[in-house]
């Protein structure tokens, strides 16, 4: 009895992780409306579901952020390889919603389906390339040692095990293991300003210096959080470069065709039946105004209407379609509050 | 952290599997990889007696039902897979034959490092291809004496098709021989020999006061177990068979009282 399916585990294991560094989701064949007529009932709504599950997941665009941040990791990870102490790091700050997370585990991804194509599968199995972990709310340090250790796998016995056993548990095993990218999502959780936050980071710092990876950090307006300030912050500020998420903006020519180009990706893994190319980039505008330009929001907007589109049988996203999908409060605050301000800008114009 | 009817998860670092391996030694050597302490694994293999446990351990005392699939489980293997390798776990009782550290070589050159404990075949008394004596408690490299890893190569091949209970048996009536001959003087040339070796051995390994008795007489003990097996098929072994096989002047009218003569004449 082997438990090495990673349904059941979250992204913050490895086995989840496993998964998620080897799923290659199914792109589901459209048929022709000939063909569809031909489908029985029970194997119309197959179809229909495999295509929900399809647009629920629709593609991961590679935005000049990812991109950036594929790169810089990259090139971390290959400086480091040498390096016995003070490796360089990464960090990916932003607000809620602009794509850290995505950019980060696909820079994770990325270079774990790498190591496996330059080394083989064969050669990977015993290897833990990358170990992806939130910082949970008021972290201590021995809930971030066991966050490592739930990553890995590294049972812990809460009630007879102490912080320097578990921690010295998971820098044996990852070095085992031979981990050169650690990942650390919600790194806004550490309050630096708090005796525990600012032990907490000490620990963080710590397993960086046991572990022979590069350490890359995403977290919510870091240089607010007070990450970089003090003692502690400067050393951190001294290692770690730093890449900022930001919302796409509307203003030029150039960056409406980088909107464009983002809408165009998405609007091209769509399968629906009757929706036609260049329908939603004709919404660009529209789609802006409703997501403030957040990635998040746009990914989530259209596999919503994609989803609401595949189940009341439409087949196409329109104006309408979308108007009927709900945003994040932080995406629908924005909106309000532009659609309140533009009438007042209008009326001191006048 | 584990819900009681949860299997637990697989552990990060899995460990090779050896032949005929103990129980302990596999777990031992399963905890140290993952930088567990031994009694937090068997906690969570559902085995209840972490305090007498040891890598000599080859018994079920203290497993509940699910222990074998927790280990299994934990190891990342299927229990198939694993008794093929660990005899405890192919019959849920413990192998007969004698425990036996595995030869260190060949346990790194599969990059294991630590102690392996296995259940030694009853051919089992030396590494051939690491010139390395296996059997208790000293361990002489047998460089000096390479007539005994040649005269276990020989004897393999020869009784190749001779099952195990047949060799064990032979093995013990033959070790019964030369022990006696060995106390007792028997055959002067043969002493000569094995007193020979005994100083080879000695003077390869300084500060080794330990009469290795079983090393020095490995070579014979072999022979007289293929004269014994030999005469239970076809009896009537003569003196100079036997003086032939042993290279040694073996008496034409062997001592009623000589052990061998004595076995062969059952």
């Amino acid at each position: 009895m082997v438990t090495g399916d990673g349904d059941r585990f979250p992204l913050t294991t490895r086995e989840g992780w496993e998964r998620f560094a080897g799923d290659q989701p199914a792109d589901p064949k459209l048929l022709a409306e000939a063909d569809l007529g031909l489908l029985s009932g029970a194997d119309r709504t197959a179809y229909d579901h495999d295509r929900a599950d399809y647009h629920s997941r629709l593609v991961t665009v590679a935005t000049p952020t990812v991109r950036q941040v594929f790169a810089a990791g990259r090139r971390l990870v290959l400086l480091n390889r040498h390096q016995v102490s003070a490796r360089r790091g990464l960090i990916v700050t932003g607000a809620a919603g602009t794509g850290k997370t995505t950019a980060v585990t696909q820079l994770g991804r990325n270079h774990e389906l790498l190591l496996r194509h330059r080394l083989g599968q064969q050669a990977t199995a015993g290897r833990m390339p990358v170990v992806y972990v939130t910082v949970p709310p008021a972290a201590t340090p021995k809930m971030l040692a066991a966050e490592f250790a739930r990553f890995a796998g590294v049972p812990v016995n809460n009630r007879q095990q102490n912080q320097a056993d578990i921690t010295n548990a998971v820098c044996d095993v990852l070095s085992r293991l031979r981990t050169d990218l650690v990942l650390v999502d919600e790194i806004h959780n550490l309050n630096l300003a708090t005796r525990v936050g600012a032990d907490a980071s000490d620990q963080l710092k710590y397993l960086a210096e046991r572990i022979p990876a590069t350490f890359v950090y995403a977290g919510i307006d870091i240089e607010g959080s007070g990450l970089f300030g003090g003692t502690r912050g400067q050393q951190i500020a001294g290692r770690f470069g730093v890449i900022s998420c930001d919302p796409f903006p509307y203003g030029t020519a150039g960056q409406r065709q980088q909107w464009q180009a983002l809408i165009a990706t998405l609007e091209q893994s769509l399968r629906l039946h009757r929706h036609e190319p260049g329908q939603l980039l004709r919404l660009d505008a529209y789609l802006h105004e409703r997501t403030d330009g957040m990635i998040g929001s746009l990914s989530h907007l259209i596999r919503g209407a994609a989803v609401e589109a595949v189940m009341d049988g439409t087949e196409r996203i329109t104006r309408e379609t979308l108007d009927r999908v709900g945003l994040d409060h932080a995406a629908e605050t924005a909106r309000t509050r532009r659609k309140t301000a533009a009438p007042r800008r209008r009326d001191s114009a006048g | 952290m584990t819900a009681p009817d949860e299997p637990p998860r697989r552990l990060p670092v899995p460990v090779r599997l050896i032949a005929r391996e103990t129980i302990g030694s596999f777990l031992t050597r399963l905890a140290f990889a993952n930088s567990l302490h031994v009694a937090h694994l068997l906690s969570l293999a559902r085995i209840s007696r972490a305090r007498s446990f040891t890598p000599a351990t080859d018994d079920t005392a203290g497993w509940s039902p699910s222990a074998p699939d927790m280990i299994a489980a934990l190891a990342g293997r299927s229990l198939p897979d694993l008794a093929a390798a660990i005899p405890l776990l192919a019959g849920m009782a413990p192998a007969g034959t004698a425990l036996l550290r595995a030869c260190g070589h060949c346990t790194a050159k599969k990059n294991v490092t630590g102690m392996v404990i296995t259940r030694a075949s009853p051919r089992d008394y030396l590494c051939a291809r690491h010139q390395q004596w296996l059997r208790g408690i000293h361990r002489p490299s047998l460089a000096s004496l390479p007539e005994v890893a040649d005269s276990q190569r020989r004897h393999d091949r020869r009784t190749a098709n001779v099952p195990d209970q047949d060799i064990a048996r032979a093995h013990r009536q033959a070790q019964d021989i030369t022990s006696q001959w060995l106390a007792s003087g028997w055959h002067p040339a043969l002493t000569e020999r094995w007193q020979h070796r005994h100083h080879r051995l000695a003077a390869a390994i300084p500060g080794l006061e330990a009469v290795l008795t079983g090393v020095i007489t490995h070579p014979e003990m072999l022979a007289i177990a293929r004269l014994l097996i030999t005469s239970q098929r076809t009896p009537g072994i003569r003196p100079q068979d036997i003086a032939d096989r042993l290279s040694f002047p073996y008496p034409g009218r062997p001592h009623p009282l000589d052990p061998l003569h004595k076995y062969l004449s059952q």
